[in-house]
């Protein structure tokens, strides 16, 4: 387990970021420890060009699209930067049957074939029994059904799948052990290590994609990153059947969110993607809505998938559209209008990847 | 020039190729019919049967579709993708791609063996996407295999034919088709396939993220042609010195 491995690597990062580092950029493969020099180089345009290259051999001219769907903020976790925390006092729901049925056709005759289930971590309200039957609706509607939940343990993940869960998201949030303890100041979430072993646990009950990332603002992003590197390095070392992505997301304004967060640049941003893409070619780069419409725009063909239209309320697309949400969007665009943006720039937006 | 039966199904045309990583599929369209493409791959994973979006199987027209278990990580998945994908497309031609590693993209020779019974029970043709290790061929081929499709170099890479030597080795000792897949990146390196005695080309990235997808699938079709008919001439060995063109051996044999 990497949670295992995690103190010699932080204590290891912590040393080497004092440091300056070099590397070759023309050379063909880069190392995990590579990263060091990568986020202190300024050739930024070379490094795009060479991913940009990368991303047309190992995708083509494909960008993988998504939406997400809520469907519970129930909450028992006290995360200090989310719009859903247990002592927001919004309103409660987990959608119904029905209701998720309904979200699911808007989805569907949108175009979308994956679809996210996203729900606030509350076992007792949301239990696996009602995560079973949503996806069970879900493959009735799309191709893909992926989740991001609570933890769960192997057990669980393995009953899910037989519903048919092909993928599971799960941030880490931070890397930063202490910070870590500060964000997340009560509720099962708060244990760090716990939260590291899920998606061990996801891919040894036999889940096929991963994504992972973290909330950048939260602490150090240039550490962050490192982090992100190596625990990547080390999932694609033990399960390397699974297929990967990342997410760069940035903290974006919540309800009711008083938090002091790091400023993370569009160029640092794009910097850090680059130089993780540098490393891991072949893993996919997730950007979604959370994100403005040009960092978006620039961002494809660097980013293999990409989410859509999204609300991130439960029951936004349809039933309850005013209600608080988790994050806000930035890139207001329909699937239709991403598409069609998409397109315009000669790729082809593939709703399909597994059947 | 039809002289290659595949499953007993004349192919001329013996440049295959994937429909991945096009950036619209009516390019893709233009190039299969105006390089006269027969063969073509189509992984099941992006083949869609829905109403809302577009269905690449609307876009090709050629002789024969092979499906492609691409996404598969066992036998059974490679069964279960290409059950679908006879349901989807009415082919019986696989192209059987199983891999457990999304770094370098390397097929699984071992699930490949277990694949090849497994669906050639089925009732399927098989087409096994394969490291080139003779132990393993030979047992594809004991499983129901044909055909054998070695590759290249890894997936995307446009590396070229780094595995002749291993491949040189297939074709001397096997009595079967054999089909370069992956890593194949440029007309050149389709032709020395070809030269050495291989029976078709299958590429995909070469073609679909070149500037001009229809001029270069020609340029592989003509590529692939010219390379198999320089191995039908009989290509004469390569020399260290120069050979005179009137030779001793002319002289000793006139009396």
């Amino acid at each position: 387990m990497f949670s295992e491995l995690i103190g010699e690597i932080i204590r290891m990062v912590k040393s080497e970021i004092k440091r300056k580092h070099y590397v070759n950029l023309n050379k063909e493969f880069f190392m995990a420890r590579d990263i060091f020099a990568l986020l202190e180089s300024n050739e930024l345009s070379f490094m795009a060009k060479r991913v940009l290259k990368n991303n047309k051999k190992f995708f083509g001219n494909v960008v993988f699209l998504y939406a997400p769907l809520y469907v519970s903020n129930y909450c028992v976790n006290g995360c200090i930067y989310c719009g859903f925390k247990n002592s927001n006092l919004i309103k409660r729901r987990k959608l119904n049957y029905d209701e998720i049925r309904k979200e699911m056709l808007y989805l569907k005759k949108s175009g979308v074939e994956h679809v996210l289930i996203l729900t606030g971590e509350d076992p007792e309200n949301v239990g696996v029994e009602y995560l079973y039957n949503v996806i069970k609706i879900g493959k009735m509607f799309f191709k893909e059904v992926s989740l991001e939940s609570y933890s769960l343990n192997e057990d669980d993940y393995k009953y899910l799948i037989s519903a048919g869960l092909t993928g599971v998201t799960m941030y880490q949030e931070t890397y930063c052990i202490e910070e870590y303890a500060e964000l997340h100041p009560f509720g099962p979430k708060s244990d760090y290590k716990k939260r590291l072993n899920t998606i061990e646990h996801a891919i040894k009950a036999g889940v096929r994609e991963i994504n992972i990332g973290v909330l950048y603002g939260l602490c150090d992003p240039v550490f962050e990153t490192i982090m992100l590197a190596y625990h990547m390095d080390y999932l694609l070392k033990t399960y390397p059947w699974i297929e990967y992505s990342v997410s760069f997301p940035r903290m974006k304004p919540a309800y009711n969110v008083k938090f002091d967060f790091e400023q993370v640049s569009d160029k640092e941003l794009i910097h850090y993607i680059l130089a993780f893409k540098l490393l891991f070619p072949r893993v996919h780069v997730n950007i979604s809505t959370r994100e403005n419409e040009n960092f978006r725009n620039a961002l494809v063909g660097v980013a293999t998938k990409m989410s859509a239209g999204s609300s991130t309320n439960v029951g936004g697309y349809t039933i309850y559209k005013d209600e608080v949400k988790q994050f806000s969007t930035e890139d207001k665009r329909t699937i239709e209008e991403f598409i069609r943006y998409v397109k315009s720039r000669g790729y082809n937006p593939a709703m399909v990847n597994w059947v | 020039m039809v002289d290659i039966k595949f499953y007993g199904e004349e192919i001329e045309n013996l440049f295959f190729m994937g429909t991945g990583k096009f950036g619209n599929f009516d390019i893709m369209k233009k190039a299969i019919e105006e390089a006269n493409i027969e063969v073509v791959t189509v992984a099941v994973r992006r083949a869609s049967y829905s109403e809302t979006n577009e269905n690449i199987l609307d876009y090709i027209n050629a002789k024969k579709i092979m499906i492609n278990t691409s996404g598969a990580r066992s036998a059974e998945e490679a069964l279960f993708i290409a059950k679908i994908g006879r349901e989807l497309i009415n082919t019986n031609w696989v192209k059987i791609e199983i891999i457990n590693d999304t770094k370098y993209l390397m097929p699984d020779n071992q699930e490949t063996i277990k694949a090849c019974k497994l669906l050639t029970e089925n009732g399927f043709n098989v087409f096994p996407y394969m490291y080139p290790d003779l132990y393993d061929a030979r047992r594809m081929v004991e499983n129901g295999a044909e055909v054998l499709m070695p590759l290249g170099s890894p997936i995307g890479t446009n590396k070229g034919f780094k595995t002749k030597e291993l491949v040189k080795i297939l074709l001397n000792e096997m009595d079967v088709k054999i089909v370069i897949d992956a890593g194949i990146g440029k007309p050149s390196h389709a032709a020395e396939v070809m030269e050495m005695g291989c029976h078709a080309v299958l590429a995909n990235t070469a073609v679909s993220i070149s500037d001009n997808p229809v001029k270069m699938v020609k340029a592989f079709s003509y590529a692939v042609m010219a390379g198999r008919l320089a191995y039908l001439a009989g290509i004469p060995e390569e020399k260290d010195f120069a050979e005179a063109s009137s030779p001793l051996f002319g002289c000793i044999g006139r009396d």
